[in-house]
């Protein structure tokens, strides 16, 4: 299931910053941005990925990163 | 001036820290976890490698787990008010700083819960008995310093740790005054609490504390408010570090704590403690001379004292001490150091004692000068004292 720029929405910037890590040490690029106002959370940040979904929601749900949306892709 | 009030605060910080701080207030000026632009994006990403620095630096196991605070006390603060629950007990030490025994007191005060002092000796399983003995049936943790801001005892941290985890209940230690200058490891010492300041031996600047903890989201808020996560919720996020950190964190104060704990690291916890101690024992033995010269605890040494020497002056209360101290070019700090079950237990709630506190940035030879002042003073109380014509400069 490989889909290109996808955005997983997660819970904080610092969710955020340590999911790019992960995924990054994983090969999936990855990229911190604002999540968009209108996701269900309201404020909160997001990962724009170029890669597969299901790796990377695996990836950050091993480190304890809840992605609470995802758009795209 | 020379410097002795380390344990107030370090002083002076290190240039890294400085220069961190200046960096910080001329790149990282935006609001991290806030906006989405490119400037608020790189300040976040500061904040985040300085909490993985500290997780790092204290063995939490994971970066979230640490929650950036104003000082030590507003840490202590945000675990005893957010963990306790009525009925609930707690055994602190006899060594407490205000910092743990005014919220314990305030809450008892308020029937909310009970607390027991268990008093420590200098043998250590003298000490782990007292703590096993105070403990209840409905005791919910043990709350202890990790060694006294007065007279540097230390508390045998492992020992209690251990103690917790046998009773099923938290530990909770402040580390106000051996970060950095005692290798504290939260997993093997069984902290499920730390609690620290990052302005005294972590070497950053004022207002800037730590809370690391993986019960974080247990603890009811001392704030609640904005965190830029999850605003369409009217509940404060229950997840951490957000759950713990409403409004704009101190960004600049974080950004030279990091530096500060690059500092530690590039010299090294023991290499910085046993600096600090060859200072105090200089003193020690210095003063240990004097007759007039009143000390309370033996010749400090690293295995059961933190840098912290306290005395008086046989005829002068600490304060007076401390001023004529001040005239002679020496901050050093009188009276009771905010620490009253401490005086208590070694009999100078009255007097109160003059307290030196060495840092990184001490030398013997400052060592040997405040002693050189002490004795100065002894031999001519009541007299005026001139000040050195020599001007000692900051190292």
């Amino acid at each position: 299931m490989a889909v290109n720029d996808s955005v997983l929405i997660v819970r904080s910037v610092t969710n955020a910053i340590k999911g790019q890590k992960i995924l990054e040490s994983n090969r999936i690029p990855a990229y911190v941005q604002r999540a968009s106002s209108l996701n269900r959370q309201g404020c909160g940040y997001a990962l724009k990925i170029s890669g597969n979904i299901e790796t990377a929601v695996n990836l950050l749900a091993r480190a304890g990163i809840q992605v609470v949306e995802i758009q795209g892709g | 001036m020379i410097y002795f009030d380390n344990a107030a605060t370090t002083f002076p910080k290190p240039m890294c820290v400085k220069n961190a701080v200046d960096e910080a207030l001329l790149r990282y000026g935006a609001n991290p976890g806030r906006s989405g632009h490119e400037l608020a994006a790189q300040t976040s990403l500061r904040i985040y490698e300085v909490r993985e620095k500290a997780a790092s630096f204290f063995g939490a196991e994971d970066v979230e787990q640490v929650a950036f605070t104003q000082n030590c006390t507003h840490a202590l603060n945000t675990v005893i008010k957010g963990l306790l629950r009525p009925g609930d007990h707690v055994v602190i030490s006899d060594l407490e700083h205000n910092s743990v025994l005014r919220p314990v007191y305030a809450l008892a005060a308020k029937g909310i819960i009970t607390y027991s002092v268990a008093e420590t000796f200098a043998d250590p399983v003298k000490t782990e008995l007292s703590f096993c003995h105070a403990i209840r049936p409905n005791t919910r943790a043990i709350i202890a310093t990790h060694a006294s801001n007065v007279f540097g005892l230390k508390l045998p941290a492992k020992r209690l740790g251990k103690i917790a985890r046998k009773y099923g209940i938290y530990y909770i230690m402040d580390a106000a005054q051996t970060a950095g200058t005692e290798h504290i490891n939260m997993k093997e010492m069984q902290i499920d609490f730390l609690c620290t300041a990052g302005h005294k031996g972590l070497y950053g600047p004022t207002g800037t504390g730590l809370l690391i903890t993986p019960y974080g989201k247990k603890l009811i808020p001392l704030m609640e408010g904005g965190t830029g996560s999850v605003s369409h919720e009217y509940a404060q996020p229950d997840f951490m570090p957000d759950h713990l950190e409403s409004g704009t964190l101190n960004t600049m104060g974080i950004i030279g704590l990091g530096a500060g704990l690059d500092f530690v690291a590039h010299c090294g916890i023991d290499g910085i403690a046993q600096r600090e101690m060859q200072v105090i024992t200089t003193i020690y033995d210095m003063l240990e001379q004097c007759k007039d010269v009143i000390l309370y605890t033996k010749r400090p040494a690293l295995e059961a004292q933190a840098a912290v020497l306290s005395f008086n002056i046989k005829g002068l209360n600490s304060e007076e001490t401390a001023s004529k101290l001040n005239e002679l070019g020496f901050a050093v700090r009188g009276g009771m150091q905010c620490a009253p079950l401490a005086h208590k237990k070694f009999g100078t709630s009255q007097t109160g004692t003059v307290r030196i506190s060495a840092g990184a940035f001490n030398t013997v030879e400052q060592g040997r000068a405040l002693a050189e002042a002490v004795k100065r003073i002894v031999n001519s109380p009541g007299k005026e004292l001139q000040t050195p014509q020599k001007k000692i400069d900051l190292p």
